[in-house]
């Protein structure tokens, strides 16, 4: 090799090098440049309490105290507090989600992100322990009133109903193998009503919220026609539907932070046999006319236009002439079943054990109870951990 | 305090670059020092008493081996050696191994010793084996001892590899103690250093990650072999990516601070042979290993039977250095045996295999290990690698399409990085001396930052999988 040509290389090799160090100079400044914008940005930015994308309350400073800081306390929330005070956090938030969405990925924090802007929970291994528990309760509490009937019915999550909205192949448990346990441990003592099936026949229909966790009026309204066959209510009634809100991002939309869709909410009135009603909260001490809380849909989740969300007890008493008085075990899934149910009782007593500490025998004693109803959704009832301790019998 | 979070990137490093930057060099040391016990007590606020203890003891302990040393005192030149040997030892025994010591005793004695399981002090395994090296390398002579405790204690408590290593060797930062050049461009290498191994750490492992758990998560009887290999792959993949990417970062905060650490991580799923892959993974703690107990054991200049038992205790040691289980202790020897099997068996025969197969054969024990090493227990462990080989539910099912087709932009991510080829690529390009594209370095690197930067304010995950340890 000539000297020219070795002399050539050294140059290049020499420029190389500068060049490369001439990007880390640069890098060096940059990126100090960058931490102290985002730092001060952070400091410097307004404090947010609540995020209306996630759908939660915002970490706050925390109090310095000695406590605090020798059990990590101070440490953990003080991290919390930055993370959740970052400067344009939702844009953040956002950019993480579109990045997702370029590696292909099909689940957000525990959302399947299915077809058509499905969104679907994955579902959870259930409490087995707290189940077989819950169980037992109800089949002792249904035996303990053999003078009221004492229905279930556990519906079905989307994730089931809606099977090819699923990503393909996305691992979900066997939820009719669930559902099948429940009844069969329930056998003998309660009157199970399955609504799958009716459900399945409606999978092409708009019965869960894309964006939320819940069923639609219209799912529960398909859902009814079994519980009224079973419970002998006269069903085939006609409804006028109502659209209250068409821009319901739901709890999905919030967990996963997909939020490319939107939902509808619609309330249903039994067109047939309107009734006159007034509604107790009793732990609140409120009285209202209506089941529907318009305020709510003023807020993020426009599902709690049904009661306002879920309440410990709420008794709803009908001008009606009705001799049946209902006593509803239920999670929130039951809170848009309740429009359908109000013309066939006198009495509607809504009780979410999850918040509900007083004594149900009493109840069933001085309400004149006829029917019992379980109204739960499967994902919630499987991890259930309080209908047992409601249900146990008073001992004296 | 993990690297890979808003709170340090944003609070806790910009305010420890600002006044290391500030103040003259004679005080950088304390500077690292005690902003060092801060970021500790972070996250251990009661342990940092162990920790400063560790630091004056051993700063004491050098102290005086070397001044019977200087006096040719050779019985209390041993006994002040032996004795902070086995006080490091007997703190990190006791923290460490205690609860599985005192619960296997109870599984075997007729009668219960009662015990109460202590947490772990975090980085005790890297901090202890740092003060080994000191004190080991004073009494042979090979480094001099520090008489400055700020020095000390800012080389023990240094907080880019306080927590997860590299274990930096006394020797291998005496002098830069003292003394190490800080410049911009160096600053800058520290920068692509540190951006790196947080794109690795929070884009690609926390990202497989989570197939990972989700497949770790799935019931054991229903894993189909496809599926359970995924899983696998997804581990396998995590867990090099986590580590070295926190390693990295390590490094790099390290560079802007004026330091030199070795790299931990030489692309070691590009080995070709367990031996080399070895040469290649944590290699700080390997090289610990050998300067430490393999060689001092005599290495490999002794009897054939001698030398085994030598690589024995090493990788049963190796293996109980990750945690104190039976599935570590397992998970050590594992590599013992294939490493004797390759040295007195395979030796002639891997010669002879095309360079593919040494690659598959590499990858497929690596894989089997990481198995062992991921079980909650080696029970576990067991029906795992049974689903692998088609003992759980078949050999291919939906889920495996669906975890495959989820995760194939990131497999093929992964793949890429696990080799030296796009680093050299990017470099070729950016840092050609034909056209200038150096600006190019410039936005990758700041861009990776801010894609990082999303997945940290959006915290949900963001495990470590090397805290244990």
């Amino acid at each position: 090799m000539s000297t020219v040509q070795e002399n050539r290389r050294e140059a290049m090799r020499i420029l190389r090098r500068r060049r490369r160090a001439l990007a880390y100079r640069w890098l060096g400044i940059g990126f100090v440049a960058l931490l102290a914008v985002f730092a001060l940005l952070n400091i410097f930015g307004k404090k947010k309490t609540f995020s209306e994308a996630e759908n939660r309350t915002l970490a706050d400073f925390p109090a310095l105290t000695w406590e605090s800081v020798v059990n990590g306390d101070f440490m953990t929330k003080f991290e919390d507090y930055v993370a959740d005070q970052f400067f344009a956090r939702n844009g953040w938030i956002d950019l993480k989600f579109w990045e997702d969405m370029v590696l292909g990925k099909k689940e957000s924090n525990g959302v399947y992100l299915g077809k058509d802007g499905y969104l679907m929970e994955v579902p959870e291994e259930p409490d087995m322990e707290n189940m077989k528990k819950n169980l037992q309760s109800m089949a002792d509490f249904a035996d303990r009133h053999a003078d009221a009937a004492v229905y279930a019915s556990m519906i079905p999550n989307s994730f089931y109903i809606m099977e090819e909205k699923l990503p393909y192949g996305a691992p979900v448990r066997d939820q009719a193998a669930d559902i099948s346990g429940i009844y069969d441990a329930l056998d003998g003592s309660v009157r199970c009503i399955d609504v799958s099936d009716t459900l399945r026949q409606h999978a092409q229909e708009y019965i869960y919220y894309k964006t939320d966790h819940h069923w639609t009026s219209l799912g529960a309204s398909y859902a009814f026609e079994d519980l009224a066959e079973q419970m002998g209510l006269a069903g085939d009634a006609s409804y006028e539907v109502y659209t209250v809100a068409n821009d319901f991002e739901g709890t999905l939309a919030s967990r996963s932070g997909d939020h490319r869709s939107s939902d509808t909410v619609q309330i249903f009135e039994n067109a047939d046999s309107p009734v006159d009603y007034v509604v107790l909260y009793v732990e609140e001490g409120e009285k209202t006319s209506s089941i529907y809380d318009s305020e709510s849909l003023e807020n993020k989740d426009k599902y709690t236009v049904f009661f306002g969300g879920n309440h410990a007890r709420v008794d709803i008493t009908t001008t009606g002439t009705q001799s049946r008085n209902l006593l509803l075990f239920k999670d929130s899934y039951a809170n848009c079943m309740v429009q359908f149910l109000l013309p066939y009782f006198r009495n509607i007593i809504m009780v979410d054990p999850r918040y509900f500490y007083d004594n149900v025998d009493l109840i069933m004693e001085t309400q004149g109870i006829t029917d019992v109803l379980f109204l739960y959704n499967v994902n919630t009832f499987v991890k259930d951990r309080s209908i047992a301790d409601v249900l146990a019998a008073e001992t004296e | 305090m993990i690297f890979s979070s808003v709170f340090f990137m944003f609070v806790f490093l910009p305010i420890v670059l600002l006044v290391y930057f500030l103040v003259p060099k004679r005080l950088k040391n304390l500077v690292i020092f005690l902003f060092s016990l801060v970021f500790y007590a972070w996250g251990e606020p009661v342990y940092i008493v162990l920790m400063l203890f560790s630091i004056v003891y051993n700063y004491v302990a050098g102290i005086e081996i070397a001044y019977h040393k200087k006096w040719k005192d050779e019985r209390w030149t041993k006994i002040t050696f032996w004795m902070a040997v086995g006080v490091n030892l007997g703190m990190l025994g006791f923290f460490k191994y205690y609860g599985f010591l005192l619960e296997n005793l109870n599984a075997i004695l007729p009668f219960k010793i009662p015990f109460r399981e202590l947490p772990l002090p975090i980085g005790i395994s890297f901090y202890t084996f740092q003060t080994l090296s000191y004190i080991i390398d004073v009494y042979r002579d090979k480094v001099n001892v520090q008489r400055n405790l700020i020095s000390f204690g800012a080389y023990i408590s240094m907080f880019p590899q306080l927590i997860a290593g590299p274990i930096v060797r006394y020797a291998d930062v005496e002098e830069q103690l003292e003394n190490r050049r800080i410049s911009l461009a160096k600053f800058g290498d520290g920068v692509t250093w540190f951006l790196c191994g947080l794109g690795k750490k929070v884009l690609l492992a926390n990202n497989i990650g989570m197939a990972y758990d989700s497949i770790a998560a799935l019931p054991a009887g229903s894993l189909s072999a496809a599926t359970a290999w995924i899983g696998c792959a997804a581990y396998t993949f995590q867990i090099y990516f986590d580590f070295s990417g926190y390693s990295d970062m390590a490094i790099g905060l390290g560079k802007m601070f004026g330091f030199d650490f070795m790299r931990n991580f030489q692309y070691p799923y590009t080995s070709a042979s367990i031996t080399d892959f070895w040469r290649r993974w944590h290699i700080s703690l390997g090289s610990w290993f050998r300067e430490y107990v393999y060689i001092p054991l005599g290495g490999n200049r002794v009897d054939r039977r001698r030398h085994i038992r030598n690589i024995l205790v090493v990788w049963m040691l190796t293996g109980l250095w990750h945690g104190a289980a039976w599935k570590f202790l397992v998970w050590g020897l594992y590599y013992g045996l294939l490493l004797l099997l390759e040295k007195y068996l395979l030796k002639n025969v891997l010669e002879h295999v095309p360079g593919f197969f040494k690659h598959i054969y590499t990858m497929f024990f690596v894989m089997i290990g990481w198995v062992i090493f991921a079980s909650p227990d080696l029970a576990a462990g067991l029906s795992y690698l049974g689903a692998m080989f088609g003992f759980g539910a078949g050999l291919w099912d939906a889920t495996a399409v669906y975890y495959l087709s989820s995760y194939l932009i990131l497999f093929i991510l992964l793949i890429l990085c696990s080799g030296p080829y796009p680093y050299k690529k990017f470099c070729a390009y950016c840092y050609s001396a034909r056209k200038k594209r150096w600006g190019a370095a410039l936005v990758f690197y700041l861009l990776i930052f801010v894609l990082s930067t999303a997945y940290l304010v959006n915290a949900t995950y963001n495990p470590f999988l090397y805290f244990r340890f």
